[in-house]
């Protein structure tokens, strides 16, 4: 069988500048174009050649200290940032859960937050639809579905965003600081 | 399904992709329009009154007190009729030049492809428009405005169409320069109101004396989008010349917009 997702030697450079500015702007771009800057630039992996294949069933997690680069792995599987370096070959539909609650907006309710949320991690409406229900009271914030999501308690809001990514039906799921949501709410 | 992740590949408009998440434009658009008059009490009637009290100021000091002539229209149509296309290419330049900074959050944490929040913002813009031009119908019934069918069928839609090009290729090219260099923030404003004075809205053509100061008029996308979009109800003889140079003009911004976009839209999530 063919792994359902093959890294192979996958590398991600940032360039670290040391000097005072940390941002770019336009002025400084066209200052260079005539004058060499005199800052100096370092070249920072924070991945650096990672190969792995993942097979269909298996679970798999990454620990590592802060900044040892588990986010940035999965933000490339995610297709949000490419890498410099090496390729990765997915069979299968990826959703990637790497916050809770992406594209939540304030001040839409619960209901039009859970329809603006479930299409942005890739369902179909109809699929939300068709879960409309399950998703609501799994949620249990039913009383409150016409609610601005301003209005939710933050385990509310929480508990809204997590019954939404339950009914994805992805073949590959990235999950990334989600399941703790299951030690506070005890789900 | 199979495909490969890998560093930066060839440059394409990727339509197969943007057809597969067709459902985000909806969405998007959907969330902005909402969003947009959430909270007020006058609600949707904002997208008709913004446009209707310009109307009404530009009317006063433009026509009525300065006496700017308006090829033939009543004042007040003239300029109304400028001022809907205008309110699509100010609001949608505008957000859609800043979409890619303020959705910055969503870019960073999830991926979908970069170019349906331009798009939307340009659909929220025409949804305004289609609110705001049921008071251009009245206003047209209300001047006894005659009009040819045939033309307006031609004429209406064609500047709509070239309002809609410019402002996207316009508004996209903002944004991928917005989130690499934050000093478009402040040029986005100021460009747009400055864009105003040189499209005929307020004022025909016609006035402008200097051949040279045609040209820079000409050189403004929006002069054809304005141009054409009241040829629907006037009669004027076209500028074929200038009418040229101003769609060639909105093309050049589409393509240089869409390009730089694709070319650089990887890596908005590293720099936004």
């Amino acid at each position: 069988m063919k792994p359902i997702l093959e890294i192979k030697n996958i590398s991600k450079r940032f360039m670290i500048h040391h000097e005072k500015q940390t941002y770019l702007n336009l002025r400084d771009s066209l200052a260079t174009l005539f004058k060499r800057s005199k800052t100096s630039d370092e070249i920072f992996y924070a991945l650096d050649d990672i190969s792995f294949d993942v097979f269909s069933g298996d679970s798999i997690g990454i620990i590592g200290k802060n900044g040892a680069g588990k986010s940035t792995l999965l933000k490339i599987l995610s297709k949000i940032t490419p890498p410099s370096s090496g390729k990765i070959i997915c069979r299968g539909r990826i959703a990637s859960l790497l916050e809770v609650g992406t594209g939540f907006h304030a001040e839409l309710s619960g209901r039009e937050n859970i329809f603006l949320n479930g299409s942005i991690l890739g369902m179909k409406r109809v699929e939300i639809q068709k879960n409309f229900d399950a998703i609501v009271d799994f949620s249990g914030v039913e009383q409150f579905l016409d609610t601005p999501l301003k209005h939710y308690s933050s385990g509310m809001q929480l508990r809204l965003a997590f019954a939404v990514a339950a009914f994805l039906e992805n073949e590959i799921l990235i999950i990334a600081d989600y399941l703790k949501i299951y030690d506070d709410f005890h789900l | 399904m199979e495909y490969e992740i890998k560093p930066s590949e060839k440059l394409s408009l990727g339509i197969e992709e943007l057809w597969q998440y067709r459902e985000l434009f909806y969405f998007f658009t959907w969330r902005d329009i909402k969003v947009k008059y959430k909270q007020t009490v006058l609600g949707f009637a904002w997208a008709i009154l913004q446009p209707f009290f310009m109307m009404v100021i530009f009317s006063l000091f433009f026509g009525q007190a300065l006496k700017v002539p308006s090829d033939n229209l009543p004042y007040p149509v003239f300029v109304f009729s400028g001022l809907l296309l205008w309110n699509i290419f100010s609001s949608g330049v505008t957000s859609a030049g800043n979409s890619m900074v303020s959705n910055a959050n969503m870019i960073k944490k999830i991926y979908f492809p970069r170019l349906i929040i331009p798009v939307s913002s340009v659909l929220v813009a025409l949804f305004d428009f289609f609110m705001s031009i049921i008071i251009f119908i009245g206003m047209l019934i209300f001047y006894h405005i005659h009009i040819e069918i045939l033309k307006m069928l031609l004429f209406v839609p064609s500047g709509l169409i070239i309002c809609c090009v410019s402002t996207f290729g316009l508004g996209t090219f903002l944004a991928a320069l917005n989130i690499k260099y934050r000093d478009f923030k402040y040029i986005i404003p100021f460009l747009v109101q400055s864009l105003l004075f040189i499209t005929p809205v307020i004022y025909p053509v016609s006035i402008l004396t200097h051949d040279f100061l045609k040209y820079i008029v000409a050189l403004n996308p929006m002069y054809a989008a304005v141009t054409l979009f009241r040829s629907g109800f006037i009669e004027v003889p076209m500028q074929w010349n200038l009418l040229l140079i101003s769609l060639f003009s909105g093309f050049t911004f589409l393509i240089t917009g869409l390009y730089y976009f694709r070319k650089t839209e990887t890596y908005f999530a590293d720099l936004a």
